[in-house]
Order: C-alpha cells, then structure tokens, then sequence
C-alpha cells in the first residue's frame, strides 16, 4: 500500500510542476504574440478598410482591456481562455478555438497512424538487428536507419509524392478524400521516426542481451528464440514503449511540414497558413494547445512508467 | 583485470581505424566548408542569371543538374546556396553550444535559486514541442534566415545548458576541485581551468551530433517560407520553389534534396567519429545514451542528484 503513497506523492509532484510549466507556456506565448502583433485596433483598422478617428480608436482600445498594464491583460486573457474564448480570428472572421478544435482531430488521426506504423516497422526491425549483431542484416538495417536520419521528412515527403503519387498514380497528391489520403502523410512521419526509433529500439534490446540473466539462460540451454521472445522482450517493452511515447513530441512538430505539403487540413496546416497570413490569434492557440497536449503525454508517460516499473517503486518503498 | 595482448592488438587496431576515419570525415567536412566560402567563384554559372529560353531544361551536359523555373542552373545555386544553409547551421550550433555552456556552468557551479530559476525556465522551453515552437518564433519574427536560426536556437539550448549542467555537478565534488579552491583560486579561475576543460568532451559531442539536425530544421522552415528569401539560393526554399514542377520537372526538387541529404550525411558522420573519440566509454552513444538517459529522467535519478549536491 505505500507503494501507492508514494505514487500519489510523485503525481502530486508532477501536478504541482505542470502548474509552473503552463504558467510559463502561456506567459511566453502572451508576450511574444504581444510583441509580434502590434497593436490589435490598427488591425482592425485596416481590416475594415476605413479609417477611424484617434478618439474612436482609443475608445476601442479602452473597450478591449489594451490600455491595461501588460501583466493585468495577460490574466485578462488566461481567465478568458478559461472560458473557452482564446479569442477572435480578425483575418477569417472566426473565432479561433473552434477552428482549432475542427483541425485538431485530423492531426491527432496523422499522429496516431504514424505511431503505429512506426512501431509496425521499428520494433521487428530493432530487434532483429539487435539479435544479428554485426552480421548482415544489422549493417543494412544501421545503413537504412542512418539514410532515413539524414533526410529531412518535407524530402521524403516530396519523394513519396514523386514516386507513388505522380508515377505510379496509387494514390491521390493530396487532401483529404478518407483513407487513401493519409497513407503517403503516414508513411512520410513514420519513416523519419523509424530511422530514429529502430536504433532506440536495438540499443535498448542489445542492453538487456548483455545481461547477466541472458547469459545465465544460455547457459541453462534455454533456445536462443526463447530467451529473445520470452525473457528480452519483455523487460525491454517498458522501455520501448515510453520512449515511444516520448518521441510524440517530435511527431507532433513534424506534422505542421508534412500536412501543409499533403494539404491535410490539421492544426499544422492551420498554424503554417495563419504565419504566411500574419494571424497571431491562430498561432497563438497552436503554440499553447500543442505545448499542453505535449506536455500532457509526457506527464501520463512518466506516471505510469513510474506505475509499471517494479524497480522504481520498491526504491519509493524502500525511501 | 588487465587486457592480452591480443586485445591491446585490438584495441590499438580499433583506434587506427577511428582516427583514420575522422581524417576522412574531416577532409570531406573541409572540402564542404570550401565550397561553402568560395562557392561564388566556383559556379560555372550566375546562380541570380534567368536564361528563360532554357528554363526546366532536364540535366544535360550544358546544366549538370539541369535548370529552374526561370532557367538559373541548379548546379550553381546549389553551390551557392552551400553557404547560407552550412554557415547559418555551424553559426546556430556555435552560438547555443557557448551560450548553453555557460549558462549550463553558472547552473551547476553556483546552484541555489540562480539554478532553479534558469533550470525552471528551462523546463518551460523544453514543453514546447520543437519544431511547433521554432515555426512559431520563426513566423513572429518576420523570416529571414536568421530569425530562423534564432527560433531554432532558442528552443535547443536548454539541451546543451543540462549537458553542462550535469557534467558540472558530475565532477564538483572531485577532490581536485575541493584542492583548487583550498588554494584559494578564485571563482572563474576554477571555471576557467579545472571545469571547462573537463566538461568540454560531452559538451562538443553534444554539438557535433546536432549540425546535421540543424541543417534539416533550417531547411525545414526555409521550406516554409519562414528562412531565407527567394531569390537568395537555398536548398530548402528552393525545394519548396520546385514542388509545383515536381511531377514535369522533378530534378529542381531532386538536387537540393540530396544536396541537404549529402551534407547532413557528412555531418552526421564526423559527428559519430567525434563522439567514439572524445568519448570511447560508450561506443554505441547515439542510441544507448538516450536510451540510458530517458531512463535516468524517469527514475527520478537526475532531481535526486540535485538535491544532494
């Protein structure tokens, strides 16, 4: 039972942090799009295209909360988002959040078949180059992994378009026409994240083969196959998988390229499109969502890593 | 226990092998940095000059790479554009690398609330995202490729600050330091003699495995639009210049691709070797390290280590 004190405690911790860091999320980001926008009434001015007096622009400004100090308009804003207003859009005439919130399942969707794509591909890929050490098959598959680290994914991106879309004609250039349209999306992210993960996945397998218990099964006769499946396999997964869960960041930022290049309308895309048309609001809502989303896996990933792994929790015990 | 022969034979063999290969990596490393500084007076061609009776002309003999969109050689755009993408990325890494070492070494040799402060700090810049962060900053800034550099920098120094950091706080209690200071050296005397040399390996290994990562975010937010300017030659803007011709002219997207994939291929490569020799513990780092230290993270053994110090 102390065990989970002690997990509560470390939740507790965590908790306590998450509040810090979202804090300072929204407060970098407040003042950066604060700097950057300029002042949001001579926005609307040119928006409306006529001009408005001096007094009428300061009554506006009043009306807005933008003559208050800087600090009392970033609370003025963050109780705002609270209430689910993270403001107005003056370029779409929209609202901004539920224009995120229509493109944020797209991303989510991208980011979940590349996951599993990936790990379709990294993990027997891992792990069969851990067991050849040194052999054949573990050089080609280090070379693979090292040519996909060194391509930048708008490249694979654009060769994917090249050679399935444009030659072969298998699937569609881009959009979003239901399930063809997110394989060549898919395989781009999973791809660049294989090249990476594969060779997290051998070095975290070729650790645990290097073990004493390893050697001690060989040396009992226990099948090479045995001991890979039975024994490896699983006290490497926790690993596997929490680095996986680590890496969505990257998956996360990786996907504003590849879905501006495929046109998958996600908050990529949305965020991209919103830069080239000067739409602070959108930006704005992307930085902080992403960062909270971000910030959210990585969290859930630590307390149950903390959960799963016995070691870790007898030394709570233990302390 | 102490090695055989045999293995000492070994060992040395390895050795050789390691030094002979950063010779190669650093001559092919040096014949890039050529081209990037005199790559102006090497182009067979004016990398600005429009010849619109020859635009989309495929490689042929007269355009090794063929031409672009308003018939400028790709060849010599390339060649130029070598210079803004390595120098912006070698001038990223060289700023984060001094900026995130000193401050890296303010953190752990001071400690106290100066320490948490900036590791605090720190952690908020780690909670973005990166490439979500560095599109942002980037697009905020107006573009330009410095602005884009700027981004990316400021979301990759907290990496190099932790490296310095944990070295710092790793060696602090060794008894050569207690020594120093007994000795009465002063503050940036220790920092500047016992503790810079020693941090340093981690630190440029750290560094040296990121230029090739650089120069694919650079590109990236070239790519975008969020870099550098057309007409300034760029491998990735010009990419993003050829994606309409792809399908009749794909050789425009084709050769700055694999330009960005040779050099950070270079990169990459002189990286590693720089890493096996500044630090042959762990021969297998790229991974394994990360591996260990997400491991480390996790088990709540870096914030026990802070505590104690």
């Amino acid at each position: 039972m102390r065990g989970c004190i002690v997990i509560w405690k470390y939740v507790a911790k965590r908790l306590l942090q998450l509040i810090l860091i979202l804090f300072g999320i929204t407060l970098l980001s407040f003042a950066l799009m604060q700097t950057a926008s300029g002042d949001t009434v001579d926005a609307i001015e040119q928006q409306m295209g006529s001009a408005m007096s001096e007094e009428a622009k300061e009554a506006l400004r009043h009306e807005m909360g933008l003559d208050q100090p800087f600090i009392v308009q970033y609370f003025q804003w963050v109780g705002k988002i609270f209430t689910g207003n993270m403001g107005y859009s003056y370029i779409k005439n929209q609202d901004v959040f539920p224009m995120f919130m229509q493109a944020l399942p797209n991303t989510l969707l991208l980011t979940l078949s590349s996951i599993i794509v990936t790990v379709l591909i990294s993990i027997p890929l891992g792990i069969w180059s851990a067991v050849k050490q040194n052999k054949a098959v573990d050089y080609v598959i280090r070379v693979c992994t090292f040519i996909g680290n060194a391509m930048p994914n708008f490249f694979i991106a654009l060769l994917l378009i090249y050679i399935f879309a444009l030659q072969l004609h298998w699937f569609p250039v881009m959009g979003n026409n239901g399930f063809v349209s997110i394989i060549l999306p898919t395989f781009t992210l999973a791809i660049a994240m294989s090249a990476k993960y594969t060779r997290q996945v051998r070095a975290t397998v070729l650790d645990e083969l290097n073990k004493d218990y390893v050697t001690g099964a060989r040396a009992r006769g226990v099948k090479e196959r045995t001991i890979v499946w039975a024994h490896v396999l699983k006290s490497a997964m926790l690993t596997i998988i929490t680095l996986l869960a680590l890496s969505v960041g990257s998956l996360l930022g990786g996907t504003a390229i590849v879905e501006s290049i495929f046109m998958w309308p996600g908050v990529g895309k949305l965020a991209v499109d919103a830069i080239s048309s000067r739409d602070y609001q959108v930006i704005q809502v992307y930085v902080i969502w992403m960062a909270i989303i971000y910030v959210g896996i990585n969290l859930i990933t630590d307390i149950v890593y903390h959960y799963l792994d016995p070691r870790i929790r007898m030394r709570g015990r233990e302390g | 226990m102490a090695d055989t022969s045999l293995q000492l034979k070994h060992k040395k063999l390895k050795k050789d092998r390691t030094v002979l290969k950063l010779g190669v990596f650093l001559a092919l490393t040096a014949g890039l940095l050529f081209i990037a500084c005199f790559g102006q007076y090497l182009v067979p061609y004016d990398p600005y000059g429009q010849d619109l009776s020859n635009a989309l002309a495929p490689p042929c003999a007269d355009h090794w790479l063929g031409t672009d969109r308003y018939g400028r050689d790709l060849l010599s755009r390339i060649i130029v554009g070598a210079q803004t993408t390595v120098f912006s990325a070698l001038a990223l890494v060289v700023g984060i690398t001094l900026a995130g070492t000193v401050i890296g070494v303010i953190c752990g040799y001071f400690g106290g609330w100066v320490d948490s402060l900036i590791m605090r700090i720190s952690d908020i810049f780690l909670a973005f995202p990166e490439m979500v962060f560095a599109i942002s900053i980037a697009g905020v800034l107006n573009g330009g490729i410095w602005s884009a550099a700027i981004a990316v920098g400021l979301i990759a120094w907290p990496r190099y600050a932790r490296v310095a950091r944990s070295q710092v706080l790793a060696m602090k209690n060794h008894q050569y330091m207690n020594a120093a200071k007994l000795t009465g050296a002063r503050w940036y005397k220790v920092i500047l003699k016992h503790i810079l040399p020693n941090i340093m390996g981690p630190v440029i290994v750290t560094a040296a495995l990121d230029i090739g990562a650089m120069i694919m975010n650079l590109a990236g937010l070239s790519y975008l639009g969020l870099g550098v300017v057309p007409p300034t030659p760029e491998w990735g803007s010009m990419m993003s210049e050829g994606r309409s011709m792809l399908q009749t002219s794909p050789w425009i997207v084709l050769a700055p691709g694999m330009a960005i994939f040779v050099t950070v291929v270079i990169f990459n490569l002189l990286g590693d070797t720089v890493r096996d020799i500044l630090d042959p513990k762990q021969t297998r780092r790229t991974a394994g390290d990360s591996v260990r230290r997400m491991k480390r993270r996790l088990s709540g053994r870096n914030r026990r280590e802070k505590t104690t110090v």
